[in-house]
């Protein structure tokens, strides 16, 4: 009983520490589109990558500090909104990063199997 | 809960936030932040839901934080040790000293003080004691910090370039090392005179024995409390140099010249005031005459020496300089590569 505790204890830390690396590339990869930072928050938990919102918003200014996203205030309806999106050097960044991902998953696919080939 | 309450709880939130933040973006960030906030909120929201959105954005220190994305430490990892280290020293040193300073003060007080009761004076002085020596830990602190803070931003940033194999500095011969004791020792006796200076010049005397032990100052206390901020100056010059060489931990041209720099400047603030007439006491033969020692034909074998004591003081303090740069540029020279 213990011993499951600490295991669920571990897993969830390490494997917070596996998403962290992921959440610039799950940012990236919705903002073809501009977005606000709500509807950000929204589309990552649809699509099971939910990021906090704390986290969430001071990421997409540091981005946008870095180039990689552009903003626009939109003030037409009631409520202003900040949309982010893409800039060229965001999107050129983003292609080269789902590269570096793909071989990454390759790379470790590979560790895997070749680890329980090994036993 | 009415709708004011509700969004006085967000407007706190939001100025909390952004007080934490530089001024130049915080107007923007605050609509930013404002609309997220609302955009989290359901279309007739409740006090609860503002309670829970505000909630789920955390800490207002933590987010202002993420927002900032700076370094946060004062002082950075790359110092802390020696900032540790020589925190340490001027600590006690500070402490040692001021218990001297006091001690010295308990026994020559009650001697000014006749009238009063010893007991009454002592245990006055003894609670002083305790104030000064609390505000005099915190100023060293202070000084240390700001010392290490400056350096750190100013002057050894040469960690900026890519690193490279090449610059593995060459592990120094022991002559190029500078033993830990050196600028402790510097330090612990700068503090210390520091102190003397600062609480109790007028003890910096010749002690002539009457019916009672008399001091005569040296110092011409008016012109010396005139002068002493620049004299403080350069005593935190003189530590700022130490620190820096423990922070080195060996000679090296940098160190050198740096360092020479300091006493430079040190030697510009005090010289003039050394060398000034006006800083010794004018009647300080006259008090002296009180002395049973003190004859005439002491005061007149002594009249030629006399003359030149005042600048034979200074010329100490100077030679000590020029030693220190001498000794500096010779080692940071010798075995800066």
């Amino acid at each position: 009983m213990d011993m499951d505790a600490t295991v669920k204890e571990l897993v969830e830390s390490l494997s917070l520490e596996l998403r962290r690396g992921t959440i610039i590339l799950s940012v990236l990869s919705q903002m073809k589109q501009p977005k606000y930072g709500y509807s950000l928050v929204q589309v990552l938990e649809q699509k099971g990558m939910s990021i906090e919102a704390g986290t969430l918003y001071p990421l997409l200014r540091r981005l946008e500090k870095q180039g990689l996203l552009k903003s626009e205030w939109q003030t037409d309806s009631n409520k202003p909104r900040k949309y982010y999106s893409l800039t060229t050097l965001g999107s050129d960044v983003y292609g080269e990063l789902c590269t570096q991902w793909n071989k990454l998953v390759d790379g470790m696919k590979h560790l895997m199997d070749g680890g329980a080939q090994d036993e | 809960m009415n709708k004011l309450n509700k969004d006085e709880m967000i407007k706190r939130y939001i100025y909390d936030v952004t007080r934490r933040l530089p001024q130049k973006s915080r107007s923007d960030l605050e609509e930013e932040l404002r609309g997220n906030i609302y955009d989290m909120l359901p279309d007739d929201y409740t006090a609860q839901d503002v309670e829970n959105v505000l909630q789920t954005l955390g800490n207002p220190a933590k987010l202002a934080a993420e927002y900032k994305d700076e370094r946060r430490s004062l002082i950075s990892g790359a110092y802390y040790d020696q900032y540790c280290f020589v925190l340490k020293i001027v600590l006690i040193a500070v402490a040692v000293g001021m218990v001297i300073a006091f001690i010295v003060g308990a026994i020559a007080e009650p001697l000014d003080a006749a009238t009063n009761s010893l007991v009454s004076t002592v245990s006055l002085s003894i609670a002083e004691f305790f104030g000064s020596l609390i505000s005099g830990l915190a100023q060293a602190f202070a000084y240390v910090t700001i010392a290490f803070f400056l350096i750190e931003r100013y002057n050894i940033r040469i960690d900026s370039r890519e690193w490279s194999v090449a610059d593995l500095p060459p592990v120094p011969e022991d002559k190029a090392l500078i033993k830990k004791s050196d600028p402790i020792g510097g330090i612990v006796f700068t503090v210390i005179v520091m102190l003397l200076f600062n609480l109790a010049p007028q003890y910096i005397a010749i002690y002539i024995t009457t019916e009672a032990v008399e001091a005569v100052p040296l110092f011409n206390l008016e012109y010396f409390y005139a002068v002493l901020p620049l004299i403080n100056i350069a005593f935190l010059l003189g530590i700022v140099r130490e620190i820096l060489r423990v922070v080195s931990g060996r000679h090296t041209l940098k160190l050198s010249i740096t360092t020479t720099l300091f006493d430079l400047v040190a030697m510009a603030l005090v010289l003039p005031v050394y060398f000034n007439p006006s800083i010794w006491n004018p009647t300080l033969l006259t008090d002296l005459g009180a002395a049973p020692w003190f004859t005439a034909e002491f005061a007149a074998g002594m009249q030629p020496f006399w003359s030149v004591f005042y600048i034979m003081f200074a010329a100490i303090i100077l030679f000590a300089y020029l030693l220190d740069i001498g000794t500096t540029l010779y080692k940071g020279i010798r075995y800066g590569r």
